[in-house]
């Protein structure tokens, strides 16, 4: 094996940069997403009518039961198809590379996140919202003002958890071509024929990132909850 | 002109899903505007589910319930309770953690459309509501940073404020202690009659009941045993379920022998109006514990069991020959020895029969 030749990092810098800027990216859009979508899907989960109800755990129970990988080539190789039989056009209709990862990544996400804000919503006691109820709020209204703020409280080290390991799961990408933060380097690495010191940083990098938010979770659980 | 009752009950009753026994049965009841109601029944006699269909968290199985002459239930219809402008004060108090003691008590008012109220009036509302049940100074404080008895006077601010017709108490003294218990007893009281607001209040203290109410309705096994003012509920009981309930007075068994009845601790002439019914022929006796004197005496047949001096008082648990245990409230000077035995006297125009 040839020696570790560090100088190929510093010249690779900028465009390492770029890739993990789109990673964050990435992660920051697909949570936010997630998060919004996987509230409704939470809330639709436990609204009390039977068909959302089942609807809402379909969805989930189908998005949790299939790889990640499967539904960003579902939606990079076979939408465009379907869309081509549908509109009955000559070529496939493409979805770029960038808008594939985000819808894939918040369709898939949303189904965890649904599952942690349900669990959030239902630590909550039933009481509170008897309370709200008695003192006039509508369901909506329940939700914003009485049950959610107490549920972030609980589920918030969860979700960022969650979000840790979406972080991971954004070099997916690769396999569609997308150039996030792996992509970059596994680009380099095979142009300059430089493996190992490419991807030793690359798992460097992930390591010291996901392991500082991990920490900050860890910090976050010992902060005191709402005492009744 | 008629006066419409603020809330009025009509047969109702609530069947649970896999119970043959309702636990709410024909149940038909009326408050009057400004009054204090107390449902005052033993744990599982279904008062805490009244409450709940009258609040809305529950629908009648028949029935109906009318709101300030305004039907919001029956089999048919259900209005939610976030519609029926009801207060409600939850045993366990349910204050908003997350939430300051000024952020708890203004959320009933912002969230109200109906009312529209600017914001002037909303901190009118709240200073009233905190000068009310006096949090003077704790404005700024969250629930955990409260006494148990300052939660509960938040939770009755934030009921209040939005001035309702009607505010529903379940159990609200029961987590607190004996002294905090007593003094928010005359408070509660004071601060409804003050705001004349009704009031319905579940408990399961016979004295809470007697001392707050204007009316008590005692429960049993989802029945009205008997509605009436707390000296009525005290004086004359309808069964012997309220007898010994209410007045946790001792029972024992008797048979008629012309104009006397005769029991195991002896044989006592009983007014006619106090047999009920008065064919009766043999019941249950009923003796309250303070119409009960009782003195030292070695040829007495009843023995000492048992004594707790209860400051104005002695009570005395005392031992029949076939060994059945009662009680007296006797102020006897002297606490009697245990184990020394005593000859009774009762007032026997206070004395009930049931069957």
């Amino acid at each position: 094996m040839e020696s570790f030749d560090g100088s190929v990092l510093w010249f690779s810098l900028p465009y390492l940069w770029k890739g993990l800027q789109y990673s964050l990216f990435l992660t920051f859009t697909a949570m936010v997403g997630g998060i919004i979508c996987g509230s409704f899907l939470a809330m639709a989960r436990l609204s009390g009518i039977r068909i959302i109800e089942r609807l809402a755990s379909l969805y989930v129970n189908f998005f949790r039961s299939i790889p990640l990988i499967l539904v960003i080539f579902w939606l990079y190789f076979l939408v465009p198809l379907l869309l081509q039989g549908m509109t009955k056009t000559e070529q496939p209709i493409t979805i770029g590379p960038d808008q594939t990862a985000l819808i894939s990544f918040i369709l898939f996400e949303s189904a965890y996140y649904c599952e942690i804000i349900r669990a959030g919503i239902q630590s909550v006691p039933s009481g509170q919202r008897n309370a709200a109820k008695a003192l006039g709020l509508n369901y909506l209204q329940q939700m914003r003002y009485v049950i959610m703020p107490q549920a972030f409280h609980t589920m918030l080290p969860v979700l960022l958890t969650q979000t840790i390991v979406l972080f991971q799961d954004t070099s997916l990408v690769y396999v569609i071509s997308g150039t996030d933060f792996l992509g970059a380097a596994s680009k380099i690495a095979q142009r300059d024929s430089r493996l190992v010191e490419m991807y030793t940083f690359v798992a460097l990098v992930y390591f010291i990132l996901c392991y500082l938010v991990s920490q900050g979770v860890k910090r976050l659980q010992h902060q005191p909850s709402f005492k009744v | 002109m008629t006066i419409i009752p603020i809330l009025h009950l009509d047969s109702l009753s609530k069947y649970f899903p896999h119970s043959p026994r309702p636990a709410i049965d024909q149940l038909t009841l009326s408050l009057s505007s400004g009054d204090i109601l107390s449902l005052l029944g033993p744990s599982g006699c279904g008062k805490t589910t009244l409450l709940r269909l009258v609040a809305g968290f529950d629908s009648p199985t028949t029935g109906s319930i009318h709101l300030d002459g305004r039907l919001v239930a029956n089999p048919q219809r259900l209005t939610p309770p976030e519609y029926r402008n009801v207060g409600m004060v939850f045993q366990d108090y349910a204050l908003f953690p997350h939430l300051n003691v000024i952020e708890n008590i203004a959320f009933g008012l912002k969230n109200q459309k109906r009312q529209s109220l600017n914001s002037v009036q909303i901190k009118e509302r709240i200073k009233d509501a905190i000068a009310l049940v006096g949090l003077y100074g704790l404005e700024k404080r969250y629930p955990h940073q409260l006494s148990g008895g300052q939660q509960q006077r938040v939770a009755l601010a934030r009921a209040l404020a939005p001035h309702p017709k009607l505010i529903l108490m379940d159990e609200p003294l029961s987590n607190l202690d004996v002294q905090v218990r007593l003094r928010l007893r005359e408070e509660i009281r004071h601060i409804l009659k003050t705001s004349g607001i009704s009031a319905l209040f579940v408990t399961h203290d016979q004295e809470e009941a007697l001392s707050m109410s204007d009316c008590i309705a005692v429960m049993h096994h989802g029945h009205l045993e008997q509605v009436g003012t707390p000296e009525e509920i005290y004086g004359s009981p309808a069964s012997r379920f309220v007898a010994e309930f209410v007045s946790q007075a001792n029972c024992f068994p008797t048979r008629r022998r012309g104009n006397l009845w005769e029991t195991e601790i002896g044989v006592f002439p009983v007014l006619p109006h106090s047999i009920h019914p008065s064919a009766i022929e043999e019941g249950f006796m009923i003796i309250r514990q303070e119409d009960i004197r009782i003195q030292p005496d070695q040829q007495g047949k009843l023995r000492i069991h048992d004594c707790q001096f209860l400051g104005r008082e002695h009570r005395y648990c005392l031992l029949s020959e076939s060994g059945q245990e009662f009680h007296a409230r006797s102020w006897t000077g002297e606490r009697l020895a245990i184990g020394s035995l005593v000859k009774l006297s009762v007032a026997e125009e206070r004395i009930q029969v049931f069957p």
